[in-house]
């Protein structure tokens, strides 16, 4: 469990060297190996010193801090059991003046187990595999011409990278996003360059910065899929594909992004340790041709709620339902709903998450990453059917959905964001005896409210944000969905709802619509809702998910 | 902080008020919510005329069950009273979808002082039917009810089926601590 220093043990290494050549004359100086060093509590370490300029070799070891660990008279140093900033310090015997000193960081141990990297289960010949890479590093890959979508994934591999960090206040997920994306050189996206406001559809350039877009929380595993704007799609249409040639991207999470901004506004982690840099496991999947105009998605439904099983589902006149109504989401976009599968889970994965999965937690081993985890490396969108999502935060206590992140990692299972989760706590429900027999019907059968959610959800897996966000400020990259300002459409609220927004078509100057489009934030009953736009399809068509 | 506070004051003073019905469509389109939360903040800000319209939606059979809980949830949070009557009903209401009563027990948690809530839930701690109902009301006192508590859902947890103490880990956990 040894970690490797790198920038900051260099640092520390030579603050160790100059606080000796500062001591007076430099005839002697006594060196520690490594001079830095992350652990987990009452793990160990062996130090060794070097005493430059003597030949009396012989040193004693001394932690600093009072409650900082052990050391051995032989250098082997043991970890405090609590996280926490040390010093070991070897002085001379030959000049008890003479210190050497190692920074040690005892780190919160990491509270599950992530097995990484996982697979794709696309061919080989879609996957460039790209190795492992520290933050702050350029990887490159050559896109072919006449390539539909890229789609890049990274992946966590350092176990005690932090889980969070504080931004203005504010704890937010360590999200894995690149850094910069150039082609060709030129820079197509650049994470820490956000739209000068308004509408991010009609930011940037069709050949430049604003042509890729990212808006999630993706701590551990994160995916950018190109196309995702209207400017990308523009340039697809244009020469049948994404941008060919070599790609250029800076690996990179928010914690990095964190140290650049600085302490003032920033913190890493709980703010009192220094942390490993993140290493991502770095693929790129490609879906090699135009972007198709029809294509298929597999579902796998995983049974987390009790109130269904494998048996009992392929018989569910309800479940039959939602499939049926799931089906017919997805059919204006050109998708077919191809093999549906259920999966029954473990009786005590059932019963764990049976009174509700906490959805407060969104860190990678919290309970919404320790469901998603459980999917198949399979290239089918995983939907975890679940008795219940619950929030202890925030004026409810109920969620219908919840995705992984915006988008998933399509063909990789088995990650943090593998997936999305569907409440069935409507799924057995009629206000009538008719409710769920004709049309659909979002006011009498839940069944359909649940296939809504389910496709809702695929929407976010597949590259789609809300078309306009709760509270009426953000808005989708994407140009031929309508916007709808909190502050003209609804500026005595502080959400814009569905009855807001149902101005159609997409007109920047009259920017309240969006109320009917099935990835508005809310699913308004009295809104003839469920609509996606021809770009919004054109999206999820390029996923590499669809086939 | 003090302009934006200001601010905030003079929009609301300076918006029209919205008709009764105006409101329900509001509260209605509100309990739409997918994977968004609605703040408490934001249901407060509706107004008296939303409590009646949450409670009525809280208890109609003709609503979703989440729907019905989502209503609860933000009763208790706009009319903490109002909100316990139809909670203590529906904890006891075997009838009802089990969400709605989950989210009933949830919603005793946060509207009861600790020594209201350990008396109103040990009931449903010890008997109510099915487990899951005990297992969101030992992780709600768990939750709420501090250390005191934690010893009646422990000496609970020890009398459940081994095969339903995965439902009951969350309350082991807070009441150890870990979350």
């Amino acid at each position: 469990m040894r970690r490797t220093p790198s920038r900051s043990a260099a640092i520390a290494a030579f603050l160790s060297l100059a606080a000796a050549c500062g001591e007076g004359a430099p005839t002697l100086t006594v060196m520690v190996s490594p001079a830095a060093a992350f652990l987990e509590g009452q793990q160990t370490q062996q130090f060794t010193a070097t005493v430059v300029g003597a030949t009396d070799q012989a040193v004693t070891w001394t932690v600093t801090e009072g409650l900082g660990g052990t050391i051995s008279m032989g250098g082997l140093y043991t970890a405090p059991l609590l996280p926490g900033s040390f010093h070991v310090v070897a002085t001379s015997v030959a000049d008890g003046s003479r210190r050497g000193t190692a920074a040690v960081s005892v780190l919160p141990p990491p509270t599950c187990t992530l097995e990484t990297p996982q697979p794709s289960a696309l061919p080989p010949e879609r996957v460039l595999q790209l190795g492992v890479h520290t933050v702050g590093e350029t990887v490159t890959f050559t896109v072919p011409a006449a390539t539909g979508s890229v789609t890049i994934l990274q992946q966590g591999t350092e176990p005690l990278a932090p889980e969070s960090v504080t931004y203005k206040g504010s704890k937010v997920a360590n999200t894995v996003v690149p850094l910069t994306v150039k082609v060709g050189g030129v820079e197509f996206f650049n994470n820490s360059v956000d739209p000068t406001g308004g509408d991010p559809a009609y930011w940037g350039t069709k050949n430049g910065i604003g042509s890729i877009f990212f808006d999630s929380a993706s701590p551990w595993t994160g995916t950018m899929t190109v196309p995702n704007t209207t400017h990308m799609l523009d340039h697809v249409v244009d020469h049948g594909g994404v941008p060919a040639g070599t790609w250029s991207v800076v690996v990179n999470d928010a914690v990095e992004e964190c140290k650049a901004i600085g302490p003032t506004r920033c913190v890493v982690g709980d703010g009192n340790l220094t942390y490993p840099p993140g290493k991502y496991d770095v693929k790129v999947l490609l879906k090699l041709g135009a972007v198709p105009a029809a294509g298929t998605v597999d579902v796998n439904f995983y049974l987390v709620t009790t109130q269904l099983t494998k048996a009992s589902a392929a018989t569910s006149a309800s479940v039959a339902r939602m499939r049926q109504t799931l089906a017919g989401y997805f059919a204006p976009t050109g998708l077919t709903l191809g093999t549906v599968t259920f999966v029954d889970m473990p009786a005590d994965v059932k019963a764990r998450y049976a009174s509700g999965v906490n959805i407060d937690d969104r860190l990678p081993c919290g309970d919404i990453s320790s469901i998603l985890r459980m999917s198949n490396a399979e290239n089918a969108m995983s939907l975890f059917l679940v008795n219940t999502l619950v929030s202890n935060q925030g004026g409810t206590f109920t969620y219908v959905g919840i995705d992984g992140t915006i988008p998933g990692p399509s063909s990789v299972g088995g990650t943090v964001a593998s997936g999305a989760l569907v409440s069935v706590a409507n799924l057995f429900f009629s206000s009538t005896p008719t409710s769920c027999q004709d049309a659909v019907n979002l006011s009498g059968c839940g069944a359909d409210v649940t296939a809504y959610i389910a496709a809702h959800e695929t929407g976010h897996f597949l590259g789609l944000y809300h078309v306009t966000e709760s509270d009426g400020t953000r808005f989708d990259p994407v140009q031929d969905t309508p916007t709808c300002k909190l502050s003209l459409c609804a500026p005595a609220s502080t959400e814009v709802v569905n009855s807001n927004c149902t101005r159609f078509p997409a007109d920047p100057a009259s920017p309240c619509g969006g109320g009917e489009n099935l990835m508005f934030w809310l699913l308004d009953k009295t809104v003839p809702t469920g609509k996606l736009s021809p770009q919004q399809s054109s999206i999820m068509r390029a996923n590499p998910l669809v086939r | 902080m003090i302009a934006p506070i200001a601010l905030l004051a003079a929009v609301l003073l300076s918006a029209p008020a919205m008709s009764d019905a105006e409101v329900r469509a509001r509260v209605e389109s509100l309990l739409g919510t997918i994977d968004r939360a609605i703040p408490a903040d934001s249901w407060r800000a509706l107004g008296p005329a939303a409590i009646p319209v949450l409670a009525e939606i809280a208890a109609s059979e003709d609503q979703m069950p989440s729907t019905r809980s989502m209503a609860l949830g933000a009763l208790g949070a706009a009319d903490p009273a109002r909100a316990e009557t139809i909670a203590r009903a529906l904890v006891d209401a075997p009838d009802e979808p089990l969400t709605v009563r989950e989210t009933a027990v949830r919603t005793l948690g946060r509207v009861l002082s600790s020594v209201q809530l350990r008396a109103a839930l040990a009931p449903a701690l010890r008997s109510a039917r099915p487990v899951g109902l005990r297992s969101v009301a030992a992780e709600t006192l768990a939750r709420h009810a501090g250390q005191e508590a934690c010893a009646e859902v422990m000496d609970q947890v020890s009398l459940e089926p081994a095969a339903d103490h995965p439902r009951f880990e969350r309350a082991a956990a807070l009441c150890a601590g870990k979350h």
